[in-house]
């Protein structure tokens, strides 16, 4: 009898031990790259546009590998802040393309998307990635308009060279101002890193406890992904010359610590190396004085070093309404209205 | 591996308890298919050698557990085959089952021992470092058929084969178990 129940119990523990440490969203393929993305190399570009259209605004960085015979591979990252709802969306698409008569062909291969609202992990999948059946394809007008700064269209949409957008950032010298918008666009690429990851914000991320999983940067660098802890999580990011935008790359590491539920704190320092056109600023952005409710920034600031001098910028929001906070709506919409940075595009 | 070596340690050692001359001990080498089919229609098969212990109750009629530790070497998906440890750097399984078997002697030296119960089985190949995790964590039910031939009177040399159907899909929310089946052979001996 005495066996039977150290059977029965050493069954149970390992059933429930497993179902806890092995919670995630769908079968894995067999040899499942962490990140299919293939980096594009130094000589990539990337173009930025924003809009304000009511309670959504939008920004949206496109990077295009250097085209051989007028084909390479484009990313489309899409940042939607729905002031209305309070939730920021991010959307992920990877396409090869291919230049032709006017016209940009994609042929999607990946998309990634996540979102970022308050929120019990335990009830949420986290980060998607999708793959696209090979024969699907896009196509919409195309111009590479040239001229300083140098945009390009696609379809209805006009962005402006991201080199130049960081150099009105440098310009702008040292205020305050400079040092939200490298909050702002060093923000844009750890949310680009994170919907890398099935499962971010979801209890899939579990399948990312033990040893660090690396990933890849759309232009060049990595960062590993380290998960630890139980009933407590602690989720480092280690970046490595990581690059999704022309211009701007990181190191470092950003940490975040949270319960079961979402709530916790932030730790750690990420550097930053912003490249202009014509200048480059060197900083980094200190994340421990962030406080987490629901898996997002809920009160506290981020200790932003611009040219060695500090700066605390307030938490990011997705409600504008939110004293507390700055959001990408104030920001943008000051930014359009003083001439600053791409001017909205109409929708 | 180390763990996987552990926990089969553990295990024997559960069997070395005072009342091991109540019960009959199997220990055996086995080889297990373990076969999954997904809600989206994706289909893999995993391929392991492992070592197994069961435990049956000497009454005619009585408690019965296998438990089998395996080591997934090779899988296939959708028809592809794969070599896992080109891919993950650690590879476990664990076959589990409970329930109650019956023996069904011979005037001979044989002897058949049928079981059947509540059946767990989990694979878990943890990624190199730019490959994702595999888990899996499917419960249901299983049949497990031994032949025993008496050596001596307190050794046998048994030939056994399970086989399970998992329906119960424990950790996936999308892309879910539709079906598992798994078939383990094993040759050992019986004490």
């Amino acid at each position: 009898m005495k066996a039977m129940k150290s059977l029965l119990v050493t069954a149970t523990s390992i059933l429930i031990t497993l179902s806890i440490l092995t919670t995630c969203g769908s079968y894995s393929d067999i040899a499942e790259e962490n990140d299919p993305t293939t980096p594009m190399g130094e000589n990539s570009k990337t173009y930025m546009r924003t809009t304000t259209d009511g309670s959504i605004n939008t920004v949206e960085m496109v990077t295009m590998q250097d085209p051989v015979n007028n084909r390479g591979e484009i990313d489309i990252v899409q940042v939607d802040d729905d002031t209305s709802q309070m939730v920021r969306n991010v959307v992920m698409l990877r396409s090869a393309y291919e230049i032709s008569g006017g016209k940009i062909i994609l042929y999607p291969l990946f998309r990634y998307d996540g979102d970022y609202r308050q929120k019990n992990p335990q009830n949420n999948l986290g980060a998607t990635r999708e793959e696209y059946s090979q024969g699907f394809s896009t196509s919409f007008d195309y111009t590479d308009n040239g001229g300083t700064p140098p945009t390009i269209t696609i379809d209805v949409f006009t962005y402006t060279s991201f080199p130049h957008v960081l150099q009105d950032v440098i310009d702008l010298g040292a205020v305050q101002e400079r040092a939200d918008r490298m909050m702002l666009f060093t923000d844009l690429s750890m949310m680009h890193s994170q919907i890398k990851v099935k499962g971010f914000g979801g209890m899939a991320m579990s399948q990312y406890f033990g040893p660090p999983s690396k990933f890849k940067g759309t232009r060049v660098g990595t960062f590993d992904l380290t998960l630890s802890g139980l009933s407590y999580v602690t989720s480092h990011f280690d970046f490595d010359n990581y690059s999704d935008y022309e211009g701007l790359s990181h190191n470092g590491r950003q940490t975040s610590s949270t319960g079961r539920e979402g709530d916790g704190t932030m730790s750690d320092t990420v550097y930053f190396t912003a490249i202009g056109n014509s200048e480059t600023v060197q900083g980094g952005v200190d994340f421990s004085p962030i406080v987490l409710t629901g898996t997002v920034s809920s009160s506290g600031y981020y200790r932003v070093t611009v040219a060695g001098v500090p700066w605390d910028v307030p938490h990011l929001t997705t409600n504008p309404g939110n004293p507390g906070g700055i959001s990408y709506l104030d920001i943008l919409t000051a930014d359009a209205q003083a001439g600053k940075l791409p001017i909205p595009a109409v929708q | 591996m180390k763990s996987s070596v552990l926990l089969t340690v553990v295990l024997f050692l559960i069997a070395l308890t005072p009342l091991a001359g109540k019960a009959d001990h199997g220990f055996f080498p086995v080889y297990n298919v373990t076969h999954l089919k997904t809600t989206e229609g994706d289909v893999y098969n995993f391929y392991s050698p492992g070592l197994n212990y069961t435990y049956n109750s000497k009454k005619k009629f009585g408690f019965f557990s296998s438990v089998s530790v395996l080591w997934p070497l090779r899988s296939n998906q959708n028809g592809e085959s794969y070599k896992n440890s080109d891919y993950y750097d650690r590879k476990f399984g664990l076959d589990l089952m409970m329930g109650a078997g019956g023996k069904i002697p011979t005037s001979g030296r044989f002897t058949f021992v049928t079981s059947a119960g509540a059946h767990l089985n989990t694979i878990r190949l943890r990624g190199r470092e730019l490959y994702q995790d595999f888990y899996n964590l499917s419960l249901g039910i299983g049949l497990n058929v031994q032949a025993r031939y008496a050596f001596s009177k307190s050794i046998d040399g048994t030939i056994f084969t399970s086989g399970s159907w998992d329906f119960i899909d424990t950790i996936h929310w999308e892309n879910k178990l539709k079906n598992g089946l798994g078939v383990t052979f094993g040759l050992g001996l019986t004490f």
